[in-house]
């Protein structure tokens, strides 16, 4: 999953002030469930927005309204209907939803409202921790399931550096060591012998290295 | 709801049970009998019910106000169709015999009509000498208005003291005032009779040593209650009767005329005076200021109930009550300063010890008075030489004369929550006199069909109460109608007086059918007490009872702002804008409801399980009986003797037959269970059985556990490595197999408290010290010339067992102390058995070499069993393994997943006699939910919209009865027969895909519209 957080108040307020007619737009998928942009964030930003404007004698039209995906041209179609009685649209989707809708109404200026920050998993409520780097060639298969190029600081892929201690990482006490616990996996697997196989230096191309990434499925498109 | 109906049921429907006494006790035994739609009448002599607990400040051991506790158990009853209740009536004559008694009752006048009187309290505030209400406990009141939740909610006047009756009929505007009320007398059918009437509190004036009535910082537990309470004296101020000011020192004295043997004494234990001492002195530091000194002198700590110990330990170690083990002889007062001293001696120390403290509380216990020993008579019911009721050993509800039980404090001394099982337990056995639970048909419900207002425009009808000079003494009336009048929607806007009042209900439900209102809004008092009447009010008038609003413009307003006219009337409006925006969104919701199961489980098959089946099966209800053993019976089975010198292998094997031999009963033994799903009412549990352990799935509606403890067997004092060691059990046993061995020997010591009370198991195990006392009395009978040394820590002989703890210690069975730290030493030389402990009196170790050491150990939870349990049955458990009951105090019995009820040791070490009431209790609550036939599933529960739903999992994680989860299709579902419209989830849902119902956010944001006039 994506995950995201709200940007400070006050940047999304730099942004918006200009206009009157505000349509903000939430997304039902990563960012509801990182509880980021979803219905209830739309609902909570919207009135805090309002609350902000009426402060300063000023009556700003919200228009609230959360879409199923906003990364798929024809969620984000749905907002035809409103888009004209807009000035300006903040969107608490992740930046590949930001960029979706100004794809597509090219005439109005798209805000964004959160700042995406990671591919992450839900380690428990309220929790989310760096999972994958989208590297595009995955190791998870020879590292026991556990990814160096997410995980480990310097990304090293043939063991831990001289900065593991006690299984931890040197940067933070609280980060762990992700050869660590590599070792302790494949140890648990009786797989100590892929520890020893060397790793050759990673392709880093496939990672966004060389450019933007696409994929195309011939099969699929139509 | 607070007025009693006199209903059509109980006339015609001939027999009902006759509770006496309208304490706790007979409340619970009422409503239990009423919930199982069996008539009931209450009669009490007082003009309202509650008894002693609504005296209390606050229970252990949450430390809660006990008014809020025990008031909504009171009002309950009023919405009982079955329940008949005679304030101000006595029993005057019973004859006939069970199923078919007479009984002559006698209603003093009380000079209202409960039916018209608002208690408004116009009268009680012109004529205070002459007018008696229960509320009047809080002199800050209306603000505070502690209780105002009396049963009945009216006044009644003491005709003596009125001078002038027509100044008070003038006074009036209810014209409930009756100044011709005569004493009435009636003659009902009963079936059977429930006393539970309860026991004085001794008062200790009659003692001299005290200064009780002398001495003004003397007081009473009970009188220490009140001087704390907020509804007190002192307006909740902890101070000193002689000079209003807070003491710094304070002192109890336990077991005041309690457990002696000179004059004016009783010779039993209350039983509940530790642990409402310590419970003071908690309060008194945890309320009032840590730096108060608390000092408790007693002879034994009897913390003896489940987790009391903990409490104990909380006082001692949190708190840092000061207890001293000590009877002082004497308080002595300074005539000047009016401080009191108490000289007392310790054991440790050669001379007396003199203190001076700032206020003494006396802990006095329980005492019959005349007019149940009279009433006894009048019962034709034996009294026990404590003049408590004699009943049956092994069915402690029953008394000497078949058809009239007993429950509370009149059968013997006991605290909240064992009044509360033993009154479920009476409620049970009378019940079982009347015809059997199944064959009584359901009340009808003689509402008119619900309108369907769903393609309706709002039309709110406003109804405005001024109370009296409540609210219309304080804020124009007129000028609110015109108000709300003129909100959009509104089409009648109109004052109503009181309108409780049985004039105004029909006024407005006159005015809801000819103007053809869909939503109504109530500017009155608090929905709190007055929503259910007003929610049926709507019914009656064909409109879902969701349709109504209360605006509470008394207590939140007029009452608050009582000296703010004009600030109290711009709240009123903008309350009345709120109720107003509110109640347009408002919509007809169902109480759900799905057919009820009529089977039940019960798992465990010892004298618990036994006796709860029995007593379900003669009721016509269908019992699977889950035993894991081969065979019947549990721990009892292996117990020789009660302490009264009862044979317990006949008892059981009558009630193995019994059981075995019921048409009703499936006994599955060998058996174990294995999964279980459903709602309450409806589960299906599945078990593995016999010797292939086949799977088999059982429908049930209730399941009552009783999956009992174990004898513990902790490896203390040398137990199990020599045949002379052992526990009190197999010394039963030996007792009464093998007396020739007993004869032989010359010394016997006995060890208490092994692995209880310790830190690994802190709490009292409860039976050992009789169960020690009751081995030494039948050595010593055997042989007096036995020598009987009984180690113990506190001696816990609680209520009657004080008398064979003290024919003990006049047959010279010598008891020593020890304390935990100072534990005996056993060691075995020779092939001889010898104890090593510290005597205090002798100042020295002894050595006391013995034949046989009986080791007193007590029970320890199953935990394997209970944590089973309590995975598969999402039960909650105690921090030692036994299961948690609902609410300690006033829901003994019963379960926090509803539909299930605990009984006997699986709830704490309990004797046979105690876990019997409790089997009866937990049948008798089963048969409240049984009698329901159909399960309400309320209607403010979580309503997913699937189509938002993102699946989250946040609903998942955050419900604390972890009822969502994902289903097939991929969204949260919330079943609405679990959901407990807690919120949470609604609250937490990222997505907004989560309503609840009647606290929709449309409602919500309505009212708030309502209240900011629209911005938004």
């Amino acid at each position: 999953m994506i995950t995201a957080e709200q940007k400070p108040l006050s940047e999304i307020i730099e942004y918006i002030s200009p206009y009157d007619r505000i349509l903000l737009v939430g997304c039902n998928e990563c960012v509801t469930v990182c509880a980021a942009g979803g219905r209830k964030e739309v609902g909570l930003l919207a009135s805090a927005l309002t609350l902000h404007f009426l402060k300063q004698g000023r009556t700003i039209d919200i228009k609230e309204i959360t879409l199923e995906r906003q990364c798929d041209p024809e969620y984000v179609e749905e907002l035809v209907s409103e888009i004209d009685r807009a000035d300006a649209i903040l969107s608490m989707a992740c930046g590949c939803g930001v960029q979706t809708i100004a794809e597509r109404y090219k005439e109005k200026p798209v805000f964004p409202a959160v700042n995406t920050k990671f591919m992450g998993a839900s380690e428990s409520q309220g929790i989310w921790v760096e999972r994958c780097r989208g590297c595009g060639d995955c190791l998870l298969g020879i590292t026991g399931g556990i990814c160096p190029v997410a995980r480990c600081s310097k990304q090293l892929l043939n063991g831990p550096c001289g900065g593991t201690s006690n299984g931890k990482c040197e940067i933070d006490p609280d980060v762990e060591c992700a050869w660590c616990l590599i070792w302790e996996r494949l140890k648990a697997l009786g797989m100590e012998k892929r520890y020893e196989e060397i790793m050759e230096a990673k392709d880093f191309r496939p990672a966004g290295g060389g450019g933007p990434r696409k994929i195309i499925r011939e099969d699929l498109s139509l | 709801m607070q007025k009693l109906k006199d209903n059509q049921h109980n006339k015609s429907n001939g027999r009902s049970v006759l509770v006496i006494g309208g304490g706790v006790g007979g409340i619970r035994a009422a409503l239990d009998l009423a919930e199982s739609r069996r008539n009931v009448v209450l009669i009490d002599t007082s003009y309202s019910i509650g008894g002693l607990m609504t005296q209390l400040d606050r229970t252990f051991p949450t430390n809660n106000c006990d008014l809020c506790t025990v008031s909504p158990h009171l009002s309950e009853n009023t919405r009982q169709i079955h329940l008949d209740l005679k304030p101000m009536t006595q029993l005057e004559q019973l004859t006939g015999e069970t199923g078919n008694f007479k009984a002559t009752l006698v209603t003093e006048p009380r000079y209202i009509d409960i039916d018209k009187c608002t208690a408004c309290g116009e009268c009680h505030k012109y004529f205070p000498e002459a007018v008696r209400f229960t509320p009047g406990l809080d002199p800050r009141a209306p603000t505070c208005m502690r209780y105002p939740q009396a049963t009945p909610y009216a006044f009644s006047i003491d005709m003596e003291k009125v001078t002038d009756i027509n100044a008070l009929k003038k006074v009036c505007k209810a014209d409930a005032i009756i100044p011709d009320d005569t004493q009435k007398k009636v003659t009902i059918e009963a079936a059977s009779i429930v006393l539970s009437v309860g026991a004085q509190l001794f008062d200790p004036a009659i003692l001299d040593n005290f200064g009780s009535g002398q001495f003004e910082n003397v007081v009473t537990g009970l009188e220490y209650e009140r001087i704390m309470s907020a509804s007190g004296p002192f307006q909740g101020d902890l101070v000193r009767v002689s000079d209003k000011k807070p003491p710094k020192k304070v002192a109890w004295i336990q077991c005041v005329g309690s457990r002696g043997i000179n004059k004016a004494d009783v010779p039993y234990c209350s039983g509940v005076c530790c642990m409402y001492a310590l419970k003071e002195a908690i309060v008194t530091k945890e309320r009032f200021a840590e730096s108060i000194e608390t000092t408790i002198f007693y002879m034994d700590m009897r913390t003896y109930g489940k987790d009391y110990e903990l409490y104990l330990n909380r006082a001692k170690n949190d708190y840092g009550v000061r207890m001293i083990r000590s009877r002082p002889h004497s308080i002595i007062e300074d005539h000047k300063t009016k401080d009191l001293s108490i000289t007392y001696a310790v054991e440790e120390e050669v001379l007396t010890k003199t203190e001076a403290f700032d206020m003494v509380v006396l802990s006095t216990g329980f005492r019959i008075p005349e007019t149940t020993i009279d009433l006894a008579r009048r019962l034709g019911i034996e009294l026990n030489l404590h003049n408590f009721a004699k009943t049956d050993h092994f069915n402690p509800v029953k008394t000497s004369r078949p058809g009239v039980y007993v429950c509370g404090v009149v059968e013997s001394p006991k605290d909240i929550p064992e009044t509360m099982v033993q009154a479920s337990a009476a409620a049970s056995m009378a019940a079982s006199n009347l015809p059997a639970i199944m064959d009584v048909p359901e009340s009808e419900n003689d509402f008119i069909p619900e309108r369907d207002v769903s393609g309706e425009e709002p039309k709110i009808g406003v109804f405005i109460c001024d109370c009296g000079l409540e609210i219309g003494g304080v804020v124009d009336v007129d000028k609110m109608v015109e108000f709300a009048g003129a909100r959009p929607d509104v089409v009648v806007s109109q004052a109503v007086g009181y309108g409780c009042s049985s004039d105004s209900m029909a006024l407005i439900e006159a005015s809801i059918k000819t103007n053809n209102l869909n939503r109504v809004v109530i500017g009155g008092c608090s929905p709190r007490t007055h929503e259910t009447k007003f929610q049926d009010l709507l019914r009656r008038a064909g409109l879902n009872k969701y349709l109504v609003e209360i605006v509470n413009l008394r207590d939140q307003n007029t009452w608050a702002h009582m000296g703010q006219p004009k600030e109290a009337l711009d709240k009123a409006f903008k309350l009345l804008g709120i109720g107003i925006s509110g109640v347009r969104k408002s919509r007809p919701l169902m109480d759900q409801t799905l057919p009820m199961n009529q089977n039940a489980l019960v798992v465990g098959g010892g004298v618990t399980g036994m006796t709860a089946a029995l007593q379900l099966a003669g009721q016509g209800v269908k019992v699977y009986l889950v035993e894991r053993s081969a065979g019947l019976g549990g721990l009892a089975k292996s117990i020789r003797k009660t302490i009264q010198g009862d044979e317990v292998g006949p008892f059981m094997n009558q009630l193995i037959d019994d059981v075995t031999a019921h048409e009703n009963i499936q006994v599955l033994t060998r058996s174990i269970i294995v999964d279980h799903s459903g709602i309450p009412g409806r589960f299906k549990t599945g078990i593995q059985t016999g010797p292939r352990m086949n799977y088999m799935q059982l429908d049930h509606g209730v399941t009552i556990l009783a999956t009992g403890a174990l004898p513990n067997r902790p490896d203390a004092y040398g137990l199990g490595t020599h045949d002379s060691i052992v526990t009190q059990l197999e010394l039963d046993v030996l007792i009464e197999d093998n007396p020739e061995k007993i004869k032989a020997m010359n010394q016997v010591v006995m060890i208490q408290c092994v692995g209880s009370r310790e830190p690994d198991n802190p709490n009292c195990s409860r039976i050992c010290c009789q169960a020690a006392i009751k081995n030494a009395l039948r050595i010593k009978a055997i042989d007096p010339d036995i020598q009987i040394f009984i180690l113990y820590r506190d001696i816990r002989t609680y209520g009657f067992q004080e008398d064979y703890y003290r024919k003990a210690r006049d047959l010279d069975v010598k008891f020593i102390r020890f304390s935990l730290d100072n534990k005996p030493e056993v060691r075995v030389e020779n092939n001889r058995v010898s104890v090593f402990v510290d005597d205090v009196i002798l100042g020295r170790k002894i050595q006391i070499e013995t034949d046989y050491l009986a080791l007193s150990t007590g029970m320890i939870a199953d935990d394997e069993t209970t944590e089973d349990l309590s995975m598969m049955f999402h039960l909650p458990r105690t921090s030692d393994h036994y299961f948690l009951e609902d609410h300690v105090k006033l829901r003994p019995v019963d379960m926090s997943v509803r539909g299930f009820f605990i009984a006997g040791t699986t709830h704490s070490p309990k004797t046979i006699q105690e876990s019997i009431t409790q089997a009866y209790a937990a049948a008798g609550r089963a048969q409240t939910l049984l009698a329901k036939r159909q399960i309400n599933l309320g209607a403010a529960v979580a309503k997913v919209d699937g189509s938002k739903c993102a699946a989250c999992l946040v609903c998942v994680r955050a419900c604390p009865f972890s009822i969502p989860f994902i289903n097939e299709d991929g969204y949260s579902q919330i079943d609405p027969a679990k959901c407990q419209g807690c919120g949470v989830c609604a609250a937490d849902c990222p997505a907004k895909a989560i309503q609840l119902l009647a606290f929709e956010d449309d409602q919500i944001m309505a009212k708030l519209d309502g209240l900011f006039g629209g911005l938004n």
